[in-house]
């Protein structure tokens, strides 16, 4: 350190101000390119935990026998405002989840918002709505929706039918369905320049120097990563594994 | 002095200019290298200013024009290195050798200026960019070498009155 200080003083003006001149500049560059690739990672985590909520919610809207699954899962406002569009299911409902209310709250994991289920199926229907500046403002009740669908060799890896909002991509899709079946994905660069290495054991080059990880929207490759190949309603996603041997 | 700068700024503005249909093979790096050689490390700093913001008035001016004036600076401040290691041995530089010298300096030209693509994209972009450029890079130093070797002689016998009132 001090054999730096010496060289520094011993030089002449300029010679000092054009070191100090680069080496802040060269910092600063390193600096502002790490934190962007540290903060680029951040909302796609956020686009996973949004996009569990929504699933739940998806799948809530397949199944006939949904509200009761609505019940089953996170009571929110949202929910009560569908309800509120259809009121004969409301009562319906109602009643058969104070039944099955101590069935639900043992199969739901703990949740904060299960002490507030647990009050709210205490209380009655109108104390509900004081709920409302708590919980998320819901999206409307028609939602898009895809399917996606892993193929490793020969054999279907995981499948699902998945909420998409307008950040979707057939990356982002990919990530939720494989933490929602807890696979593993690696994956080299970030942001829309990803690249998917491998889906839970199969991997890139293990099974001859070609293979690797594809995929393919409504049927066709599209020439563009994963990362930045956007999708709308009504869209089927398979990714796939090429080998040749 | 000023003089001095804006005469050489204006040859170096109107020769990119002018071969700007030539991919990268432009005489700015020579004869940045020979202005340090001769006048010192705060002159070619300058000239590099100059140069660097007017010529990308005509030519367009983006964020490269930070990376293209700290490209220049770390050539300047290299060329300096080097003459004042010449100095403490009380030799002469050998054309040639300052000719591949210069020749290196196109590489380090492209490296330093693709560095900006790390701040948008991540290393990925970086490499992408930069072995794009290689070829352009090469050009670039070839040019370098064969503008080094003609600029050379020219430019020291018309300076070394000039030269006299800076030492």
């Amino acid at each position: 350190m001090k054999k730096i200080i010496n060289l520094l003083s011993k030089m002449d003006k300029t010679k000092r101000i054009v070191i100090l001149f680069i080496t802040i500049s060269f910092v600063s560059i390193i600096g502002i390119s790490c934190y962007r690739s540290i903060n680029k990672n951040q909302p796609v985590e956020q686009d996973i935990v949004i996009n569990d909520s929504y699933k739940d919610e998806s799948i809530n809207n397949d199944d006939s026998s949904q509200e009761e699954v609505k019940k089953d899962t996170e009571k929110k406002d949202p929910d009560q405002e569908k309800q509120v569009i259809e009121k004969e299911n409301n009562s319906q409902t109602q009643k058969k989840t104070e039944n099955k209310k101590q069935n639900n709250n043992d199969v739901k994991t703990s949740h904060s918002q299960e002490v507030n289920k647990k009050n709210e199926t205490n209380k009655e229907e109108n104390k509900e709505p004081q709920e409302k500046p708590d919980n998320q403002t819901k999206p409307p009740v028609v939602v898009d929706s895809i399917q996606i669908k892993v193929e490793g060799m020969g054999q279907t890896m995981m499948s699902g039918k998945l909420e998409i909002d307008e950040n979707s991509t057939a990356l982002s899709v990919l990530k939720t369905l494989a933490s929602n079946n807890n696979v593993r994905i690696l994956t080299s660069g970030f942001g829309s320049m990803t690249y998917v290495r491998g889906i839970g054991d199969l991997v890139e080059k293990e099974h001859g120097n070609g293979s690797g990880w594809m995929y393919k929207v409504n049927g066709t490759s599209p020439n563009i990563a994963a990362g930045g190949c956007s999708l709308k309603n009504g869209d089927s996603v398979v990714w796939y594994y090429v080998y040749s041997d | 002095m000023i003089s001095l700068i804006g005469i050489l700024a204006a040859v170096n503005i109107a020769s990119r200019m002018g071969l700007q249909a030539l991919p990268n093979i432009k005489p700015v790096t020579s004869i940045i290298i020979i202005s340090v050689m001769i006048f010192g490390l705060s002159f070619g700093v300058k000239l590099t200013i100059v140069t660097t913001i007017v010529s990308n008035i005509f030519l367009g001016m983006g964020i490269w024009t930070f990376f293209q004036i700290l490209a220049w600076i770390v050539i300047c401040l290299l060329t300096q290195i080097v003459v004042d290691f010449y100095r403490k041995i009380k030799k002469e530089p050998h054309l040639i050798v300052m000719a591949c010298f210069s020749f290196l300096m196109g590489y380090v030209f492209g490296l330093i200026v693709s560095l900006e693509q790390l701040m948008i994209g991540g290393p990925g972009l970086f490499l992408t960019y930069y072995t794009a450029g290689f070829v352009f890079d090469t050009l670039h130093a070839i040019g370098n070498f064969f503008f080094y070797l003609i600029c050379a002689p020219i430019l020291t016998k018309i300076f070394i009155n000039e030269k006299q009132k800076f030492i």
